[in-house]
């Protein structure tokens, strides 16, 4: 294989490639990159089995081919090269690998043979396809995949489950004691999309390396255990994860007793306060939220959000607030409320609670797509 | 083939079987039954083992002329008359077997002489023959001779090991009676040479000193449990327990003295030597965190209960014994020789040599500082340990110490060092916590006052106490430091219970989901909802906050087995630590880490004050003692 192309185009593609290279392996060749021409693109792979990235990058053939060289290396010594044209060509005699030539700069890199690279498969829309604007997958996925386990001692739990149904799309995660959950529309898309559940780390990944605008396609493999994600350039395959979610549509609450519309900045800014003393572990992340309803609009409503530290004292922040229904004293791990409000933009916020002892309701003001629901925590 | 009653001497002879295996059997009925006879006085000599010829010298209450010959017969016992007397034995013996048994394997003589009766009278019984009774001359008590011992059972006897293998198991069996019966006075010789001997004064460390060695004995502390209702009396025959709750007494090794194997923890149930390995394990456990894997104590368990809630009837040879209340039992060893481990103030020594002096002088030189002290209210702490950035020379510190009225020295002699006043240390205001309900162990005694000397290494802290040189790991140190004191931390507040989003459903073996059952409200105090859900499933549905990453099925079976797990009944703290200590040993300060002498003080003052300071959450030890003697010996001046 012989071609240039440009530094710049170059070293984008394999950042993001560089997303999916395996950094610990006992397969030397995923520490690898696969190269191959095609057409008159430079097709970048590269996969750490659990998932796949593959990226092209234009590029102008003289020769085709493809090999395999190690990612981090190629990636440094093109991110280390001025702009301007880049030439890759093969070794001499032979041997695996690439010599790449930059400027007054060369530099020989050797590879593996590019059949040990494991077959990545290319998925079509056969099993059903969904297509998706890049921006809002983004927002589903950084409102969803936080709420997802992080170790796999419970494997569905480290997933986010996504759900086709009467033309709307639905991601779902949870850990014991918390669900996010949030849908858009998607009309046109066939049922027979279904339910399947994605690795949380799988998606950050793919957040990470989707652009910034246009569209997403979304296909699943026919034996349904692979998801596949493409877009401009750039395509991802992912590993499903196999098991029935929870049903989380009973988690949720179905009715609410106080209803209070925080807004958010005076919120988060009462959490970051107060979380400074809930933090730490003698702490137990524990904040106290106190909802005192208003006077007969004579005094506005209010939230205190209040944490104590046995050892270093404690912090109280107030909020005012609308609160409909009976005054409440709840506890919850503080570190749910801010994942939670680090991820919504929506200027005002609703917080849904019943008793103590049930489940919290966390939305943003005037959507009904984004419900995040948590479990108190009770002192005895 | 046809079935029929076997002769009357093949049945003997199966059933001896099963009483007699070895000499050392035999050994354990015989010397047995001399203490059930009130022997002050206990000598086993043996020949080639025990199997040329084995005998039994005790000054018990011997056996009348009359009753000699009935001695040998089957079922034939002075110690119960009826099935009754089983609930409340309080005689080693009971079946009435063994020398019927003995007799139908071996030849064997019994003389015997009762103290009243002007002399004795001997009976020989060769292979189940007796012969007729004659008198003679002896000494009050009962000497029992065996001899050709399974002469006429090549089958067994082709099994015997070597003379040196079979007196290691009578010895084995004599060390057992040994540490059961401080009170007698055991002698045992093996082909003429002396294989242990104690002395019979009632005291357990000095028989420990018999059994194994003066240096072990120094290493060991004493356990004390329960009531002390007077259970141990010093003849055997009047024990009664007064209360149901087991008493438990005996002796335990320091952490830092350890063997390499489970054979030294010995455990004795009214006296009985037994094997248990539920009970070997609460042992164990109690030396949670404080010993290494692969090192296991050397103890001596004497526990004591009500003979009507124990079982020893299991197996001929008695080395089993069932429980009516097992969990009770275990809860108590554990607990009782963990207080006993915990308030060891002896941290390991570096030269075993040493051992002698340092330990009674250690544990009661600060003792009545800290009398006086308790009378004392609280006062801040001195101003010396204020660190301050602008250096201080050596000699300052000390200047300022005795400058200051409020840390000058008042009761303690003069040739302390000022800078270790006793003040110094026992002001330190100390985390004190509600301890688990269950164990409430006695203040334990501290570390003596420690002067800082530096640090070597920027790893250790070398350290100066009333009695040598002590050696501080300060990551371990600090490290025990910081998880007491979050422990300390989460009980005092009370751990919040976190709600789970869907109840996790955990199947449980039937014994963990029994201990569950009975303990619900003690879980339910540890912050766990747990509703019973139907036969060996329950439902959880809270669990303690900081376990929240645990709350996943598989996990919280483990965790439930840990916490209501027999062993660990009534020891709470394990869950607690075991969360914690990987976070502690993040917090800690790290080997490497250069220390300022301010900073040096602080933690050793804080160390002081550490429930388990010798040992940090991974069992390894924080303090290593070098003691004056040792030093002296090293240099030669003794």
């Amino acid at each position: 294989m012989k071609f240039n192309c440009k530094q710049s185009e170059l070293s984008k593609g394999l950042a993001t490639v560089g997303h999916a290279v395996s950094t610990r392996s006992t397969l030397p060749v995923l520490a690898n990159l696969l190269l191959t021409i095609e057409g008159d693109h430079l097709r970048l792979s590269a996969t750490n089995l659990e998932i796949a990235i593959t990226c092209l990058v234009p590029a102008q053939v003289q020769e085709g081919g493809s090999t395999t060289v190690p990612a981090k290396l190629l990636t440094d010594f093109v991110n280390a090269l001025g702009p301007g044209e880049v030439e890759l060509s093969p070794l001499p005699g032979g041997i695996h690998g690439l010599r790449v030539r930059g400027g007054r700069s060369e530099a020989n890199i050797r590879g593996m043979d590019p059949s040990e690279f494991p077959v990545i498969q290319r998925l079509d829309g056969e099993g059903g396809a969904a297509i998706l604007d890049c921006g809002e997958l983004r927002s589903m996925i950084s409102q969803t995949a936080f709420a997802a386990a992080t170790d796999d001692a419970r494997p569905i739990f480290t997933g986010v489950f996504m759900r086709v149904r009467d033309s709307r799309l639905t991601f779902a995660a949870a850990d014991t004691f918390r669900l996010a959950v949030r849908s858009t529309e998607l009309p046109g898309v066939d049922n027979r999309f279904g339910e399947l559940l994605i690795p949380a780390r799988s998606l950050n990944e793919l957040a990470k390396v989707l652009p910034t605008e246009g569209n997403v396609e979304m296909f699943i493999s026919p034996a349904r255990n692979q998801a596949m994600f493409r877009a401009a350039g750039v395509e991802m395959t992912a590993n499903l994860i196999e098991g029935q979610f929870v049903n989380y549509e009973a988690i949720m609450p179905k009715s609410h007793q106080t209803r209070v519309v925080i807004p958010t900045t005076a919120m988060r800014d009462a959490v970051k306060r107060t979380s400074l003393f809930a933090r730490t572990e003698s702490a137990g992340n524990i904040v106290r939220i106190t909802v005192t309803p208003g006077n007969e609009g004579l005094t506005p409503g209010v939230v205190t959000l209040q944490a104590t530290n046995d050892e270093f004292g404690d912090a109280t922040s107030t909020v005012d607030a609308v609160v409909d229904g009976p005054g409440l004293d709840i506890l919850f791990n503080i570190k749910y409320v801010s994942d939670m409000l680090a991820v919504i933009d929506a200027p005002e916020l609703v917080l849904e609670l019943n008793t103590a002892q049930q489940p919290g309701v966390l939305k943003p003001q005037g959507t009904q797509t984004y419900s995040y629901i948590v479990m108190p925590l009770h002192s005895r | 083939m046809t079935i029929r009653i076997l002769e009357p001497d093949v049945a003997a002879k199966i059933a001896a079987g099963e009483v007699v295996e070895r000499p050392a059997s035999i050994v354990k009925e015989l010397v047995e039954n001399a203490i059930d006879a009130g022997a002050t006085r206990i000598s086993i000599d043996l020949e080639a083992g025990g199997l040329t010829a084995l005998r039994v010298t005790d000054n018990g209450g011997g056996i009348p002329r009359d009753e000699l010959p009935l001695a040998f017969a089957r079922h034939a016992t002075s110690k119960i008359a009826a099935v009754d007397d089983l609930d409340h034995l309080h005689t080693l013996g009971f079946r009435g077997e063994a020398l019927a048994s003995i007799g139908a394997v071996a030849a064997v003589t019994l003389a015997s002489r009762v103290p009243t009766a002007p002399s004795g009278s001997q009976i020989t019984v060769t292979h189940a023959h007796a012969g007729p009774t004659t008198p003679i001359a002896m000494p009050p008590g009962t000497i029992i001779t065996v001899r050709e011992l399974f002469a006429r059972i090549p089958a067994r006897l082709k099994f015997m090991k070597s003379a040196q293998g079979e007196a290691a198991h009578c010895k084995d069996i004599i060390e057992h009676c040994a540490l059961a019966y401080p009170e007698i006075a055991f002698t045992l010789q093996h082909d003429g040479r002396l294989g242990l001997r104690t002395s019979g004064d009632g005291d357990l460390l000095h028989a420990v000193a018999a059994v194994y060695d003066l240096k072990t004995a120094e290493q060991m502390v004493a356990i004390s449990h329960g009531e002390p209702v007077g259970l141990v009396p010093d003849a055997p025959g009047s024990m009664t327990p007064i209360d149901h709750s087991p008493v438990v007494r005996g002796l335990t090794s320091r952490p830092a003295a350890f063997k390499s194997s489970r054979n030294h923890m010995q455990i004795f149930v009214n006296r009985r030597w037994v094997r248990s390995t539920p009970l070997t394990h609460a042992i164990e456990e109690a030396y949670h965190s404080l010993l290494l894997t692969g090192r296991h104590p050397i103890s001596v368990v004497l526990i004591t209960l009500d003979p009507a809630l124990v079982d020893v009837n299991v197996h001929p040879a008695k080395t089993e014994v069932k429980f009516a209340r097992d969990r009770q039992v275990y809860a108590a060893v554990q607990r009782a020789v963990r207080a006993a481990v915990l308030a060891t103030t002896e941290a390991p020594s570096l030269s075993p040599q040493a051992f002698s002096l340092a330990m009674p002088q250690q544990v009661d030189a600060p003792e009545p500082q800290r009398d006086a002290d308790a009378e004392v209210p609280y006062a801040p702490p001195p101003v010396v340990e204020r660190p301050e950035l602008a250096y201080v020379p050596p000699g300052g510190l000390r200047h300022a110490a005795s400058a200051n009225p409020a840390v000058a020295p008042t009761s303690q002699s003069t040739n302390a060092p000022p800078l270790w006043t006793p003040q110094d240390m026992h002001q330190v205001v100390r985390p004190t916590s509600p301890r688990s309900p269950v164990a409430t162990p006695p203040p334990p005694p501290r570390l003596p006052a420690l002067r800082v000397l530096g640090q070597v290494s920027q790893s250790y802290i070398i350290t100066e106490g009333p009695d040598g040189v002590y050696l501080i790991d300060q990551h371990a140190a600090h490290e025990r430091i910081l998880l007491e004191k979050m422990v300390a931390q989460w009980r005092q507040q009370g751990v919040p219970s976190q709600g789970l989003l869907e109840p996790v459903v955990v199947e449980l073996s039937p014994d963990t989901f029994t201990a569950v059952e009975e303990r619900l409200t003690d879980l339910a105090a540890m912050a766990f909802a747990i509703d019973i859900f139907g036969p060996a499933t329950i439902l959880v549905r809270a669990v303690p906050a900081p376990l929240a990453a645990h709350a996943l099925a598989e996990d919280l079976r483990d965790l439930l087995q840990e916490l209501v797990g027999v062993e660990s009944a009534g020891h709470g703290e394990t869950w607690e630590e075991h969360v914690l200590a990987n976070v502690a040993c993040k917090a800690a300060i790290r080997a490497g880490q250069a220390l300022s002498p301010d900073e040096q003080r602080a933690l050793v003052r804080q160390l002081e004050q550490v429930d388990a300071r010798h040992s940090c959450c991974h069992g390894r030890p924080t303090t290593v003692h070098l003691s004056l003697d040792a030093l002296e010996r090293e240099f030669g001046r003794r």
